[in-house]
C-alpha cells in the first residue's frame, strides 16, 4: 500500500540523524492527502523494526487550508462532492486537487495549499 | 523536513542508467523519442522504465497505447504498470483532465511520484521531460542527476534553444549523451508514425524507430544488463 511508501520515507529521514538512542518523531499528516493513519502507523512500526530504529511516533492531523490565487478566498479541503476516484487520485498526487477542485467562491483551479498538504516530519528529538 | 527527499535515492538505486529526454521547445518529439527508445530497448531484452514528467501535457501513455483506466497496483508503494515490457509511470493514471499546476506544484508532484514509485531493478529509466529549463528540469537535475538526450527540429529557433540547454546542462556538471535532430538529419519525417501511435507493434516497424537505431546502440554499449 502507498501509505507504506510514505512511512518508509519518514524512517529514512530519521535514519539520516544517525540515531544512537530512542527518537521521538513528530509527524504532521495533511488532510489533503487523506492518509490512512492506521496503515501509516503500521508502516512506521514495520520499517522502524526492519531498519533497527528505536522510535516513538507522535502524529497530528492538519486540516488542508486552501487559498484562491484569483479572489483570495480561503477554505478548508473536504472530500465533499469528489468521486471516489477523484479523491483517490488526490491521495496519490495531492496536487491533482487543482484538477478536481475549484475555489468555492469564483471556481478558479488556481489556488495555493497554505497548509495540510501531505506527510511532513515536524521534529525529531532524542528521548 | 520533507521525508520524500530522503527516500528518492532508495527508489532509484536499482537503476543503472537514468536518461532524460529533453529539449527547449514543445512539439519537437521528446515524448515520441522517449517512448520509442524505451520500446526499442525493452524489445531487445533490456529492463526499462519510462517516467512521464510532463504533468501538464502527458502523452507517452497515448503513444504506447497504455491502458490508464485503472490505478497502478500497490505493494508498499506504487508498482508502475507494464506496457510492452516497459514499466510506465505517468500522471495519466490519476488524471484524465488538464492539470493546472504552478511551478511549485509541479515540483511537489514530481517529488511525490519519485518517492512512492517502486521501480525495482532497471537497466534504463527514461524520463520524458516537459520543454524548457523550468521547475521540472531543475528538480530532475538536482534529485536524479540523469544523462540527457536533447531533441530539436531543423528549425533555427529550436536549435538555438537546445544549444543553450546543452551549455546549461554541462555547466551544471551533467552529461549530454546526444543531441538528436527530429524531422531532419537524424530522424527523418515519417508519415507512418501518426498511424502507428497507440500500437507498440506498429511503432517498432516505423522509419522513426529505425532512425533511433544509432542512439539505441550507443545506449546499449558499456552496460551489463539486468
Amino acid at each position: 500500500m502507498h501509505e507504506w511508501a510514505l512511512a518508509q520515507s519518514v524512517i529514512f529521514t530519521a535514519l539520516k540523524q544517525r540515531p544512537k538512542s530512542r527518537l521521538k518523531i513528530t509527524i504532521a499528516l495533511g488532510e489533503l492527502q487523506q492518509v490512512d493513519e492506521e496503515i501509516f502507523r503500521l508502516g512506521l512500526k514495520e520499517f522502524a523494526k526492519l531498519e533497527k530504529l528505536k522510535a516513538t511516533f507522535s502524529i497530528k492531523r492538519v486540516p488542508a487550508k486552501l487559498r484562491c490565487n484569483n479572489c483570495n478566498k480561503e477554505w478548508l479541503f473536504s472530500k465533499g462532492e469528489l468521486s471516489e476516484r477523484e479523491a483517490e487520485s488526490i491521495h496519490f498526487v495531492p496536487e491533482l486537487a487543482h484538477t478536481y477542485i475549484g475555489c468555492p467562491q469564483c471556481g478558479s483551479p488556481d489556488f495555493t495549499v497554505v497548509e495540510g498538504r501531505g506527510v511532513w516530519v515536524e521534529k525529531i528529538e532524542v528521548e | 523536513m520533507d521525508p520524500r527527499l530522503d527516500i528518492i535515492g532508495e527508489r532509484i538505486k536499482g537503476v543503472k542508467r537514468l536518461i532524460a529526454v529533453a529539449g527547449g521547445k514543445g512539439g519537437v518529439g521528446k515524448s515520441s523519442v522517449a517512448s520509442v527508445l524505451a520500446l526499442k530497448l525493452a524489445s531487445q531484452g533490456r529492463a526499462v522504465g519510462l517516467l512521464d514528467l510532463d504533468f501538464c501535457g502527458p502523452t507517452p501513455h497515448l503513444i504506447l497505447g497504455a491502458d490508464t483506466s485503472e490505478f497502478p497496483k500497490e505493494d508498499k508503494g506504487v508498482i508502475p504498470p507494464k506496457v510492452a515490457g516497459i514499466k510506465l509511470m505517468s500522471v495519466a493514471y490519476y488524471s484524465k483532465e488538464a492539470n493546472p499546476l504552478r511551478g511549485s506544484e509541479l515540483s511537489n508532484s514530481i517529488k511525490e511520484l519519485l518517492a512512492v514509485t517502486l521501480w525495482g531493478k532497471l537497466d534504463y529509466l527514461i524520463l520524458d521531460m516537459p520543454p524548457g529549463t523550468s521547475d521540472t528540469f531543475l528538480d530532475v537535475a538536482k534529485l536524479l542527476k540523469p544523462e540527457f538526450i536533447l531533441i530539436t527540429t531543423p528549425s533555427k529557433l529550436s536549435k538555438a534553444t537546445v544549444e543553450k540547454n546543452k551549455n546549461l546542462i554541462e555547466e551544471m556538471g551533467l552529461k549530454v549523451v546526444a543531441t538528436i535532430e527530429n524531422l531532419g538529419k537524424d530522424i527523418r519525417t515519417d508519415s507512418s508514425f501518426e498511424q502507428a501511435v497507440g500500437s507498440t507493434k506498429l511503432l517498432l516497424n516505423t522509419q522513426f524507430s529505425a532512425d533511433l537505431n544509432k542512439i539505441t546502440e550507443q545506449l546499449k554499449r558499456n552496460l551489463n544488463t539486468t
